[in-house]
């Protein structure tokens, strides 16, 4: 039965692909490019996070917050699949990106973490080159196009405000940047994939306060043309980038959504007591 | 309490005085073998030593068809070692999950093998690869005997490179949509290359080092080897010979002792400048 | 979960490269079971222990006086070198200052360096003369424990050192905030903290002591005998296979391979046994 259903998502919506020439179409134009529908997560058996239903609206920055060890992380994790890599990580449910069922075994998770893109806490550029770190997953995923390729590494080094900054040592290594530098390297490099979504896990709290600015306004520029779900545990950061706004909290001991809407909506209203407090600074 | 206090200061005394003498003792007993090796060795040491063939069993003439033999067997022991040792540990690191029934069976492997005692592949190096395989006494026969003693200690330090790098790199490059072989390519291998080295030196070293494995092996010919199918003497085994079966090769012995040491001391040092040189051209390129 | 082919393809030669280590383990067991079945059936295993004599060409194969003097060897060269090496992993860490605490370590690891027939050189050339001089004939138990012990010296050192430098830092404050001296905290802190990893260097220096051959044969003068004193020549285990293999055919031969799997299966438990304690360590 469930076989069958999984079967009807792949046959409605054509398999994904690489964004490999410039003329590539967007995955999906829905609006809700993101479905998670009552997603449960344990690691080893322990439940961490339960029933969680949460969409992501197309080109609109969703913000995701809630107190440490409530879930949110190994939430977003799950979008992109990532948490397959964690051992004993179970995840249940039903998430749908662009109507394509994302736990289909059929589906190729590396094309679709290349559409769905992440930024993790810590900047992590790989020990090569400034260019190689996004010449290289370009490549990986079929852009054999060298003049494609070198178009795209400039488009996004611009669009992250780094080009001018790394122009004269592109061909030195990544590592030498400084902290704010790498993450927009990282956020560069993933964009470099055209991804219809940004996953980013707390992508500035390793940041001093000048390069979490940046980085910041980096992510009001994006709002508009991708879809970005921010974890993050600055209130006051979600409030200036979120559109919308998701409250995890643990309830028993489990990572539950305690209340999601929009930004605007939630900070004036807030509908869950709990939310009330933690957004006025009384919990968490 | 006085007691005490009168006590207490002369025990730690014994203790600080007894860890000093151990470090010292260590030192010097040190000290003295290498001033042994190296004053014994130089008088007879000369670039002829290292160039021509030896005369009367060892005690005149010098050692070169022993350092070919020598060379020939590492690198017989490192061409068949190194694949399998690169291989065996990104399996163990990135391909099976720890603890699972593969790691466990392959890791206990490893285990084993670490501890057979040397004059153990050395029977059976006789038996397989000798006798069974028909490669007689050969530099085949003794490289591949070293290349088994070698590779536990190979495999364990690849993966112990391969496990220092940072998880972070892993799951960006599965954040971008990579797949683990190119991972593995990219960024995996060459962030761990200077440990991956490191470890293929140590296994050369300890193959280079070896005695027990190749007297019955590689076996005792002191001759120019023509092919690997010949037999060859490694530096090892002509200082057992000249000191044990040779009345009067104690010079020579110390002379090859000295080419040996400088020879493994050389093996580290270029590891160390390899391993360098190469991380800093993966991150420029 | 979908696995891209490569990586499907690349997994399946490595578990290939991986099973060759296993295979390589059963190809040893069973060569030297074949080697020596043919003793072990037509004679017993009894008789290597009970035979009073070794004697194989004429049929008497008492192996005991070789493996009482490997194990007394070995346990000869622990007993000298376990105090050294450890009291040069506590200077290294705890008294030496900087530089000599790095000169000391590199000692100890060119030492670990030298090869075993190096260390039979020295000990035949420098070592048996002044041995002699106490009590001929200089070539003895004794030599053989000298010459072993220091050839296993740096394994005990480098492995307690690594035991204890993973010590807690907060255990060496704790203790030194009792105000307790630098030796009192050693001797009841920091040395019982890492005896697990210290026993568990020790264990596996006893195991490269008893599999040791060539240092052992050039020095211990090769007697096939139960000493009675230690300035006694003996014979080892691994000597005797060392000299006789040259020569030996027959049932000979398989009783040369049966002593190496006497000796293959002692050095296995040992290892097994400083496994487990680390292991314990680690997870304890």
């Amino acid at each position: 039965m469930m076989h069958a259903v999984q079967r009807s998502f792949s046959e409605r919506a054509p398999p994904l692909a690489c964004c490999t020439s410039d003329a590539c179409e967007p995955v999906c134009d829905c609006n809700t490019v993101i479905k998670a529908e009552c997603v449960s997560l344990s690691y080893g058996g322990r439940p961490a996070l339960q029933d969680v239903d949460l969409s992501f609206q197309r080109h609109a920055v969703t913000a995701i917050i809630g107190p440490s060890g409530c879930g949110k992380s190994s939430f977003l994790a799950t979008l992109n699949r990532l948490t397959d890599m964690v051992p004993g990580c179970e995840v249940d449910g039903k998430i749908a990106f662009c109507g394509r069922d994302i736990r289909d075994p059929s589906l190729d998770v590396r094309i679709l973490r290349t559409r769905v893109g992440m930024i993790f806490q810590r900047a992590n550029p790989f020990p090569l080159s400034i260019r190689k770190n996004i010449e290289m997953p370009l490549r990986e995923c079929g852009v054999s196009d060298r003049v494609e390729r070198e178009q795209r590494v400039h488009d996004v080094l611009v669009e992250v405000g780094l080009w001018h900054e790394v122009r004269d040592r592109l061909d030195k290594p990544a590592l030498g940047l400084s902290g704010g530098q790498q993450q927009r390297l990282c956020i560069a490099r993933a964009l470099a994939l055209r991804p219809e979504v940004l996953l980013m896990d707390e992508p500035c709290s390793a940041l001093d306060p000048i390069s979490s600015g940046v980085v910041e306004d980096l992510i009001l520029n994006l709002r508009g043309r991708v879809t970005i779900a921010i974890v993050t545990h600055n209130l006051a950061q979600a409030r200036r980038v979120g559109d919308h706004l998701a409250v995890f909290w643990v309830v028993d001991g489990v990572g539950r959504l305690i209340e999601s809407g929009r930004a605007a909506d939630v900070f004036a209203s807030p509908s869950h007591p709990t939310t009330a407090q933690y957004l006025s600074g009384a919990r968490g | 309490m006085a007691d005490l206090i009168a006590v207490l200061p002369r025990r730690d005394l014994v203790l600080k005085a007894a860890v000093h003498a151990a470090a010292l003792v260590v030192a010097l007993a040190f000290a003295a073998l290498l001033w042994d090796v190296i004053g014994q060795g130089l008088s007879r040491l000369s670039w002829s030593f290292l160039t021509t063939e030896p005369r009367s069993s060892g005690r005149l003439g010098g050692i070169a068809p022993i350092i070919i033999s020598t060379v020939l067997l590492l690198l017989v022991a490192i061409t068949v070692a190194t694949p399998l040792a690169i291989g065996t540990a990104v399996l163990l690191v990135d391909f099976v999950r720890t603890g699972s029934l593969g790691a466990r069976i392959v890791s206990m492997s490893l285990d084993i093998l670490a501890g057979v005692p040397s004059i153990v592949f050395g029977l059976f190096g006789n038996a397989f690869f000798a006798i069974y395989l028909g490669l007689g006494f050969s530099i085949l026969s003794g490289g591949l005997t070293l290349a088994c003693m070698a590779l536990p200690i190979m495999i364990r330090s690849t993966e112990i490179g391969l496990r220092a790098v940072p998880d972070d790199w892993r799951r960006g490059t599965a954040a971008l949509g990579m797949t683990k072989t190119s991972a593995l390519r990219h960024i995996l291998l060459p962030a761990a290359a200077p440990a991956i080295i490191a470890g293929l030196m140590l296994g050369i070293g300890r193959a280079a080092a070896e005695t027990a494995a190749l007297v019955f092996t590689s076996g005792y010919v002191d001759r120019m080897p023509g092919s690997l199918f010949d037999s060859g003497r490694s530096i090892a085994v002509h200082i057992y010979d000249l000191t044990m079966n040779v009345a009067g090769g104690e010079k020579s012995a110390y002379a090859a002792a000295l080419v040996l040491v400088g020879l493994l001391v050389i093996i580290n040092a270029i590891a160390l400048a390899l391993s360098h040189h190469v991380l800093r051209k993966r991150i420029t390129q | 979960m979908y696995r891209s082919k490569v990586d499907g393809y690349v997994g399946t030669g490595l578990a290939m490269v991986g099973g060759v280590c296993t295979l390589l383990v059963l190809t040893i067991a069973l060569f030297l079971l074949r080697e020596s079945w043919s003793v072990v059936q037509g004679v017993g295993l009894r008789r290597f222990l009970t035979d009073s004599a070794w004697n194989p060409t004429e049929k008497r194969f008492g192996l005991a006086p070789m493996l009482l003097a490997s194990v007394a060897t070995a346990i000869g060269a622990i007993v000298i070198a376990a105090p050294l090496g450890i009291g040069s992993a506590i200077y290294s860490r705890f008294y030496a200052g900087r530089q000599a605490a790095r000169i000391q370590r590199a000692i100890v690891t060119l030492m670990a360096g030298i090869p075993s027939v190096v260390f039979g050189l020295w000990g035949l050339v420098a070592l048996v003369p002044l041995i002699n001089k106490i009590m001929p004939p200089g070539t003895s138990l004794l030599a053989a424990m000298l010459v072993l012990a220091l050839m296993i010296l740096p394994t005990v050192a480098l492995t307690a050192d690594a035991a204890l430098a993973t010590v807690p830092m907060p255990l060496q404050q704790g203790a030194a905030a009792l105000g307790l001296s630098r030796e009192a905290m050693i001797a009841h802190v920091l040395v019982p903290a890492a005896r697990s990893g210290i026993v568990a260097g020790i264990l596996l220096s006893l195991g490269r002591a008893l599999g040791e051959t060539m240092a052992v044969l050039m020095v211990a003068g090769n007697v096939v005998q139960v000493p009675t004193s230690v300035f006694e020549p003996v014979r080892t285990l691994t000597a005797n296979v060392a000299l006789e293999m040259a020569y030996a055919v027959g049932d000979h031969r398989a009783s040369l391979f049966v002593s190496g799997l006497a000796l293959t299966l002692i050095v296995a438990a040992l290892a097994v046994a400083s496994w487990r304690l680390s292991e314990a360590r680690s997870h304890g």
